[in-house]
């Protein structure tokens, strides 16, 4: 007899089969869109509690396979992110005089600053690699498949709202490679308006205009960044409220955070990230000054392979392609259509590639000297082997007939 | 079980007291069910409904964080920018108050309902402290929000926390731990006006940051958790938020500057959202504050004051179906059927489900079976009860592919 709340979910069956509350049974096949969509936003995954759930009826060990404990570590780390957070807030002054000289009396005189800030910046860091990590795993083990679409598509946001938020995180210091960095991003973003065949539709100067406050980097500009880097944060827990009250009832291993496992890893995530804060402080710089431009122009490491595309393209290229990209990766659930279980040669290659790429680029913005041409050529060498050896081992295990079962996502 | 024997007149007293709140609330819900129906029952639903209200307020301060401009000069001008030209500004702002007002109303029912069914005794007790922690976070939340505007109602608010902070320092013996300075030194021990409006800032969205976390704890210590509000329900809180909104003179409300020379006379706030400092000017600062601190001492000891409930399921006889699922699956035979409590129910034949404790074992079997979250172990999480269903599997001698969380015939 099916379990209210218990059914399966994915693995063997597209859309499970479920009693509702008022014990009328609903049927395997989605026959209404608020059905459909309850099962997507039910298989919503993003602390990994459905996976350990799965491995465990599996009867695989829960803690075995490498790369399970991604989502919880993900949301212990949010936590940090957001104590520490908070603790900065009440130190900071989001002024264009006041800035750089709070967070710099933060570093010095503020109690527990040090941590705090250090805390801050390495633990979006972490988020961004563990984000970044889950997602291959995800995409490796296609794990993708109906009906965790949304939630699919849920952590390829979360990936993305973490690195704005560290990117609004990064001006906020208002020192001057921030200040320059602004005014690049601000500078492209112009450019890219002007330039883009959507500019004449009356956009040009809205998303400068609301973001940065005008034409120029201000105080409008700070508290706009200011206050969006909060509303992120805030947003993100949220979603972590929204996805633990949406989780169904009586199983267990939703609670993302059940305390055998999670509390080890919560005190060596707290103890690494205090240590790296004490050994390697986060680097103030110096304050901002529209008249000297600094060599080289860095953001955050995350950031520096959008940097180099935009430096390499132009402006309005590198966005679309960067757009294109994400709005691609969202749609992998529906590009790919095979019914096959398990790893994919050509999921696998072709993931593989476009971390190949982001590597690439990014090893470039760290100062890898290549010339453009060089980079381009490279990128073109590594995807067309990817997809080479994709489809080669494609033909090899026959699409299709891969009958191995995946019990993680 | 402790024993009963020993127990005093005025123990008696405040159990009679319970029950008799008990019964109250009982009639309530039995009533609000026949007129709202089972799923929609406000009074069993005071939880969803408060996590639908911190996310109503939580989107609506989001989105009003982005017009407003935390400085002592630009607050009250972009406030009064927010309710005046941004489009849905007024609504968004009446709305984020009358949520707030809201939340106090209605937490303050669910923790009358917990106390008055005894669902806030001994297993239950930490989710009961959980829930106390966020009475006094929801206040500080409450009452940083209304410094925001930095006006003239910000500087008589800051001066009545201030003195309710330091509060500790003026009582006798405890004031010479300096426990005042601890609390308060941190928010009001700033140089400027400017740091001061961002340390209240801090508090506020700090404070919201912590009061989200505390519903995720609280959560995972419900089981089950009913924290889904059906559709009509959400519908008819966000009319009651319309309503309330509507209510509250928000738009005539003029933002009067904030000047440190020539404080006023009275100040008006919402009578819920920080209702202890009513009796402010009545009390002053150091007795508010020892009878608040009083009041929640108080509130987290009470829990000891009841016999422990046995480890046993108990069936939540308002949502039973009679469906006799339980019935067919307890190994143990604890379940039997007995009349509906309902007359009318009863004259129809129906039956509710009853445990008897000398039978059960609290294994979970009946929990995992009930498709109606009718019958619940109120002395085990989430994780406990399915361990011990599957622990209780084991030592039946069922194969493993029995268990509840695998489905039969696959």
């Amino acid at each position: 007899m099916p379990e209210n709340g218990l059914e399966n979910t994915g693995q063997k069956r597209a859309v499970p089969d479920e009693v509702g509350k008022a014990g009328r049974v609903v049927s395997a096949r989605p026959h209404r869109l608020c059905d459909c969509l309850r099962a997507r936003i039910e298989a919503c995954d993003l602390f990994d509690g459905l996976a350990a759930f799965e491995r465990k009826r599996a009867g695989l060990p829960s803690a075995g396979a490498p790369f399970d404990f991604l989502g919880k570590a993900l949301w212990i780390v949010f936590v940090l992110i957001v104590i520490s957070g908070v603790g900065l807030l009440a130190g900071y002054s989001p002024t264009v005089t006041g800035a750089f000289s709070s967070v710099e009396r933060m570093q010095t005189s503020f109690p527990m600053g040090w941590w705090l800030r250090g805390a801050h910046k390495y633990c979006t860091d972490l988020f961004v690699i563990l984000a970044l990590l889950r997602l291959v795993r995800i995409a490796y083990r296609r794990a993708y498949k109906s009906p965790a679409e949304i939630s699919w598509i849920s952590s390829l946001v979360v990936l993305a709202v973490g690195m704005v938020a560290g990117l609004t995180g990064y001006l906020l210091v208002w020192h001057q490679r921030a200040f320059r960095m602004g005014r690049i991003f601000e500078g492209d973003i112009m450019t890219y308006e002007a330039a883009h065949p959507l500019g004449g539709l009356g956009l040009h100067g809205w998303p400068a205009g609301w973001i940065l406050g005008g034409d120029e980097i201000s105080q409008q500009a700070l508290m706009a960044i200011f206050v969006a880097h909060i509303a992120l944060g805030f947003l993100l827990m949220l979603a972590a409220l929204c996805w633990r009250v949406t989780a169904r009832k009586k199983v267990p291993a939703y609670r993302h955070f059940s305390p055998e496992t999670a509390w080890p890893l919560f005190w060596s995530i707290l103890a690494a990230v205090t240590v790296v804060a004490i050994l390697f402080p986060p680097p103030l710089g110096s304050p901002s000054d529209g008249l000297l431009k600094p060599h080289p122009i860095l953001a955050d490491w995350y950031l520096l392979g959008c940097y180099q595309l935009i430096d390499i393209l132009t402006p309005p290229a590198a966005v679309s392609l960067i757009l294109l990209g994400f709005v691609l990766g969202a749609l992998i659930p529906w590009i790919d259509r095979s019914s096959a279980k398990g790893p994919r040669p050509l999921v696998t290659s072709i993931v593989t590639a476009g971390l190949a790429t982001w590597l690439i680029f990014t090893l470039k913005g760290l100062g890898w000297s290549i010339s453009p041409a060089g980079i381009l050529g490279l990128t073109a060498v590594v995807w067309f082997i990817a997809v080479i050896v994709g489809a080669m081992g494609e033909a090899r295990t026959g699409a299709g007939e891969s009958g191995r079962e995946v019990t993680g996502r | 079980m402790r024993k009963t024997v020993g127990r005093t007149s005025a123990e008696s007293g405040y159990l009679s007291l319970r029950r008799s709140a008990g019964r109250l609330v009982e009639t309530l819900e039995y009533y609000s069910a026949r007129f709202f129906g089972e799923r929609g029952n406000p009074f069993t639903l005071s939880g969803a409904i408060l996590i639908g209200l911190v996310i109503v307020s939580a989107v609506t301060g989001a989105l009003m964080l982005l017009f407003y401009t935390p400085s002592p000069e630009h607050a009250a001008p972009s406030v009064h920018r927010l309710i005046t030209e941004v489009g849905l500004g007024s609504i968004l702002r009446a709305f984020h108050r009358a949520s707030a007002d809201l939340i106090i109303i209605v937490i303050l029912f669910h923790g009358f309902r917990a106390w008055a069914t005894a669902r806030y005794a001994s297993p239950r007790s930490r989710n009961w402290l959980i829930g106390l922690l966020a009475l006094p976070l929801i206040g500080i939340i409450g009452w940083a929000g209304y410094i925001l505007p930095w006006d003239e109602r910000a500087l008589v608010l800051l001066a009545w926390g201030k003195n309710l902070a330091y509060g500790p320092d003026r009582w006798p013996i405890i004031g010479w731990l300096r426990l005042g300075s601890l609390i308060g030194g941190p928010i009001f021990a700033v140089s400027g006006e400017s740091d001061q409006l961002l340390r209240i800032l801090a508090l506020h969205i700090g404070g919201a940051f912590a009061l989200i976390g505390l519903v995720i704890w609280h959560l995972g210590r419900v089981t089950p958790p009913r924290a889904k509000m059906p559709i009509a329900v959400w519908i008819g809180v966000l009319l009651v938020l319309w309503l309330l909104a509507a209510m509250i003179p928000l738009e005539s409300e003029e933002l009067l500057p904030f000047n440190p020379f020539a404080p006023p006379e009275h100040v008006h706030v919402d009578l819920f959202i920080s209702f202890p400092l009513l009796f402010y000017p009545l009390l002053g600062g150091p007795i508010l504050s020892a009878a608040i601190v009083l009041v929640l001492v108080l509130l987290a000891i009470a829990p000891r004051l009841e016999r422990r409930i046995e480890p046993t399921a108990v069936v939540r006889e308002i949502a039973c179906t009679g469906c006799r699922l339980c019935l067919n699956d307890c190994p143990y035979g604890a379940i039997t059927m007995v009349p509906h409590f309902d007359p009318a129910k009863r004259a129809r034949g129906r039956e509710i489900a009853r445990v008897l404790s000398s039978c059960c074992s609290s294994c979970g079997i009946c929990v995992g079976s009930c498709a109606f979250a009718a019958i619940e172990l109120p002395t085990m999480t989430s994780d406990e009860i399915v361990s011990s269903v599957e622990q209780a599997m084991r030592e039946i001698g069922t194969h493993r592919a029995a268990s509840p969380f695998e489905e039969v015939g696959q």
